[in-house]
C-alpha cells in the first residue's frame, strides 16, 4: 500500500533512480501490462538495437579510404577505442560538447522563462479562451520545422521585416546583425521547444484545486506568495521534468545550429552529420552520439542525486562527524 | 485587537452577466454570534459568504466588521478565517504545517508558533497527528484540521462552507455537536452556510434564509419554524402543508378558507375578507389520525376534520409519513411521531383526519 505517503508523489514517475524490483516484477501479472508491448517493440526495434550497434560501430576504426565500395561503413577487423581517444584529446570536440551542452542550457533558461509566466496565464484564462490559447501553442508545431526555421531566417535577416522596417522608421541606420549567431539560434530552438513545457504545466496546473490557492490568500499570504506556496510548490516536479524535456531537446538540436547559427554555434548533432556524411567517418559520428548520450545521462544521474548528496552532507555537517 | 466582533452587510448586491446571485442583502451580526445562512443551493448563500470574505467582490453594497469597511480589502488582509467545503488543505504539507501556515505568513516567532498549535491541536483535538499529512486522515480529522487553521491566527470572523457536507451521517452529528461547543468556548463570530434545515436548527444561533439571492426571513431557529415569514419559509423548513383557497366565509372567532374542495377553519385576521385569496400553511405533525370505526372523539371547539384516505406511508424510523387524499381537496403530508401503543394504518384505509384551527399559519395573497 503506497497510500499516504503523499510526498513520494511529489517526484515525477521516473525521476527518481531507485525503484522496487519486486513490486515492478510482481506488477507483471496484471493483464493490462500487455498494452505496453507495441510500444516496447517498437522502442526495442527501432531504437535499442539500432543504438546497441552504434555503440557497437563507435568500436571500430573507418573503413580504408582505399578500399572498394562506399557500403561498409566500418572496418570490421579493427576494434579500437581510437574514437574514443580522439574525442577526448582533441579540443576541437572538447569545445563542440561543452557549446552544445552550455547553448543547451542558456536555450533550456530562455524556453522555461517564457513558457512558464505563458502557462500561467493560459491556466487563468476563461474556459474559451484557453482553449484558443492552447490552439495557438500548438499552432506553431503543425508547421514544418524546416519551415518555420527558414521563415524565421527571413524574419531576422539584414533585409527582413525587422530590419527592414527598423531602417523605414529611421531608428537605425545600419540593418542589425541577427542571424547567423547565437542570438538567432536560441530563437529558433525556443520557437521550436516552447510550447511542450508550455503544455506540460499548464496541464499541471490544471490538475490542482484551485481553492488551496484562495485558502493560501485568506490565511494571509498576499497572492504571489499564495502561488508560490501552492500552485507552484505542488507542480514543482511538473516544472522540473518539462525542463528536463527542454534541456535534452535542446541538447539534440540539429536545424537551429545549422540554419540560424554559424560554426561557433554548431553542436554534436551537426558535427554527428559532418563526421558521418562530409568526413564519411561513421565510426567517429558514431563515438560522438554516444559521448553525448552518456554525458546526459550522467548529468541527469548527478541532477538526481544532487538532493540526497546535498541532505547527507547537511545532516553531516549538522552532527559534526 | 478583540475577538468578538460585529458584521454588517449593507445592501450587499452580486450579478453574474445577466444572473443575480445576491440581491440587496442587508443584515447584522452580533459578535460571538453563530449565524446560518440557509436556502437550497443556488440561493446565493455561498456567493454572499465568499463576498463577506473578501474571495469575490461585489457589484454594490458594503461590508462592515467592527465598524471598519472593509469591502474593497483584498483577501489576504481581512483576518478572516474560512473552512472551505472540500477543507482545501495544502496536500504537500504536514498538519502542523498546515495549521501553523497563517502564523508563518504573518511572521510570528517559531516558539510562539509552537504554543498556538499546542493550543489549537488540543482544542480539536488532533494532538499526535502533527506529522501526517492530511490524506492519511480521515474526513472527520481533515474537517477539524481544516477548522484549526482557520481559527488559529484568530480571527475576527469565522466562515464556514457546508463543513459538514462530506462527512457520513453519524460523524456529521458528532461533529455539530463538537463544532457548536467549539465556536461557543472560542467565542468567534461565525456565518456557516449550509442547505440542510435539521443541522441550521440544531446549530445555530439565528438563520437567514435565502432564496433566489434574497434574503427572506432572519430569527432564531425557533422563531423560522413557528413563525415563518413566508408560505416559502415555512415550506423550506420541515414537513408542511400549503394549501391555497378563498375566504368563504368570516366571524368574531374563525374564517373559513375552501381549497380545491375541503372546507376549514383558521384564526381570524384582521386583512382576511370574503372573497379574499390566502395561503394556509399546516406543519405535518400538528394533523391527529384516527380510524373511521373508532368512536370519533368528541372533537373540542377550534379543531377542523375530515374523512382523509391514506394513499402512501413511509415509515422513518422515528416517526412514520404518511400522504393522505381527502374526500375534496389537495393532498395533506401528516407526520406521526411512532409511539409503542399507536394506531398502525395501511395504505387505502380512510380514516379521520383532525387538526387545531390555531396551528394553522395564514398569509394573504398580495394582488394574485
Amino acid at each position: 500500500m503506497r497510500e499516504g505517503k503523499y510526498p513520494v508523489k511529489l517526484y515525477a514517475p521516473g525521476t527518481g533512480l531507485g525503484f522496487k524490483l519486486k513490486n515492478r516484477l510482481a506488477s507483471l501479472k496484471k493483464p493490462w501490462l500487455w498494452l505496453l508491448l507495441p510500444m516496447v517493440g517498437l522502442l526495442t526495434g527501432f531504437f535499442l538495437i539500432p543504438l546497441l550497434w552504434l555503440i557497437r560501430m563507435s568500436l571500430y576504426d573507418r573503413p580504408a579510404s582505399n578500399s572498394s565500395g562506399g557500403s561498409r561503413f566500418y572496418d570490421p577487423n579493427s576494434f579500437t577505442f581510437k574514437q574514443y581517444g580522439d574525442i577526448l584529446t582533441d579540443s576541437y570536440y572538447f569545445t563542440i560538447i561543452s557549446t552544445t551542452f552550455l547553448q543547451a542550457a542558456l536555450i533550456t533558461f530562455v524556453v522555461m522563462l517564457l513558457a512558464y509566466p505563458c502557462a500561467i496565464m493560459i491556466h487563468r484564462f476563461s474556459a474559451r479562451l484557453k482553449t484558443t490559447a492552447l490552439l495557438v501553442v500548438i499552432l506553431t508545431k503543425l508547421t514544418n520545422l524546416l519551415v518555420l526555421t527558414y521563415g524565421l531566417l527571413v524574419l531576422l535577416s539584414n533585409s527582413g521585416i525587422i530590419n527592414s522596417s527598423l531602417q523605414k522608421l529611421g531608428l537605425i541606420k545600419e540593418p542589425i546583425s541577427m542571424f547567423s549567431n547565437l542570438f538567432a539560434v536560441v530563437v529558433a530552438e525556443t520557437v521550436i521547444i516552447a510550447p511542450y513545457p508550455v503544455l506540460i504545466i499548464v496541464s499541471a496546473l490544471e490538475g490542482q484545486d484551485p481553492t488551496l490557492e484562495q485558502a493560501a490568500r485568506g490565511l494571509g499570504a498576499w497572492p504571489l506568495r499564495a502561488f508560490y506556496e501552492t500552485s507552484f510548490k505542488l507542480t514543482w516536479s511538473a516544472t522540473l521534468g518539462a525542463s528536463f524535456i527542454v534541456f535534452n531537446w535542446a541538447l539534440g538540436a540539429y536545424i537551429g545550429p545549422l540554419v540560424m547559427g554559424n560554426p561557433d554555434t554548431y553542436t554534436v548533432a551537426v558535427e554527428v552529420y559532418n563526421a558521418t556524411f562530409s568526413q564519411n567517418n561513421w565510426p567517429l559520428g558514431a563515438a560522438l552520439a554516444v559521448s553525448n548520450i552518456l554525458l546526459l545521462v550522467g548529468l541527469l544521474i548527478t541532477i538526481n542525486l544532487m538532493p540526497r548528496l546535498l541532505k547527507r552532507a547537511v545532516q553531516i555537517g549538522r552532527t559534526g562527524a | 485587537m478583540s475577538s468578538l466582533r460585529g458584521v454588517r452587510l449593507k445592501g450587499v448586491t452580486k450579478v453574474f452577466g445577466e444572473n443575480i446571485g445576491v440581491k440587496d442583502f442587508s443584515l447584522d451580526i452580533q459578535p460571538g454570534e453563530f449565524l446560518f445562512l440557509l436556502g437550497a443551493s443556488g440561493a446565493g448563500k455561498t456567493t454572499l459568504l465568499r463576498i463577506i470574505g473578501g474571495y469575490e467582490q461585489p457589484t454594490s453594497g458594503t461590508i462592515e466588521i467592527d465598524g471598519e469597511d472593509v469591502t474593497g480589502l483584498p483577501v489576504h488582509r481581512r483576518n478572516i478565517g474560512m473552512v472551505f467545503q472540500n477543507y482545501a488543505l495544502f496536500p504537500h504539507l504536514t498538519v502542523a504545517q498546515n495549521i501553523a501556515f497563517s502564523l508563518k505568513m504573518r511572521q510570528m516567532p517559531k516558539t510562539e508558533i509552537a504554543e498556538r498549535l499546542a493550543e489549537v491541536l488540543e482544542l480539536v483535538e488532533l494532538s499526535g497527528l502533527e506529522k501526517r499529512y492530511p490524506k492519511q486522515l480521515s474526513g472527520g480529522q481533515q474537517q477539524r484540521v481544516a477548522l484549526a487553521r482557520a481559527i488559529v491566527f484568530r480571527p475576527g470572523l469565522l466562515l464556514l462552507d457546508e463543513p459538514l457536507a462530506n462527512l457520513d451521517r453519524r460523524l456529521r452529528d458528532t461533529m455539530r455537536v463538537e463544532l457548536k461547543k467549539l465556536q461557543k468556548r472560542v467565542g468567534i463570530t461565525t456565518i456557516m452556510v449550509t442547505h440542510d434545515q435539521e443541522e441550521s436548527l440544531s446549530m445555530a444561533d439565528r438563520i437567514a434564509l435565502m432564496h433566489q439571492g434574497q434574503l427572506e426571513q432572519v430569527g432564531t431557529p425557533t422563531e423560522i419554524y413557528n413563525l415563518p415569514a413566508s408560505p416559502f419559509v415555512g415550506a423550506f423548513i420541515g414537513e408542511m402543508n400549503v394549501l391555497r383557497g378563498d375566504v368563504v366565509a368570516v366571524s368574531a372567532n374563525a374564517c373559513r378558507v375552501q381549497s380545491a374542495g375541503l372546507e376549514f377553519n383558521i384564526p381570524p385576521q384582521p386583512e382576511i375578507q370574503v372573497g379574499g385569496a390566502v395561503t394556509v400553511c399546516l406543519r405535518a405533525e400538528r394533523f391527529t389520525l384516527s380510524r373511521l370505526e373508532d368512536k370519533t372523539p368528541e372533537l373540542v371547539e377550534g379543531w377542523n376534520s375530515c374523512q382523509a384516505q391514506i394513499e402512501f406511508i413511509s415509515y422513518l424510523g422515528d416517526a412514520t409519513l404518511y400522504l393522505l387524499r381527502p374526500q375534496a381537496g389537495p393532498l395533506i403530508k401528516v407526520l406521526k411521531s411512532n409511539t409503542s401503543g399507536q394506531t398502525m394504518h395501511t395504505i387505502g384505509e380512510n380514516v379521520h383526519l383532525a387538526w387545531p384551527m390555531l396551528s394553522a399559519i395564514c398569509f394573504v395573497n398580495a394582488g394574485v
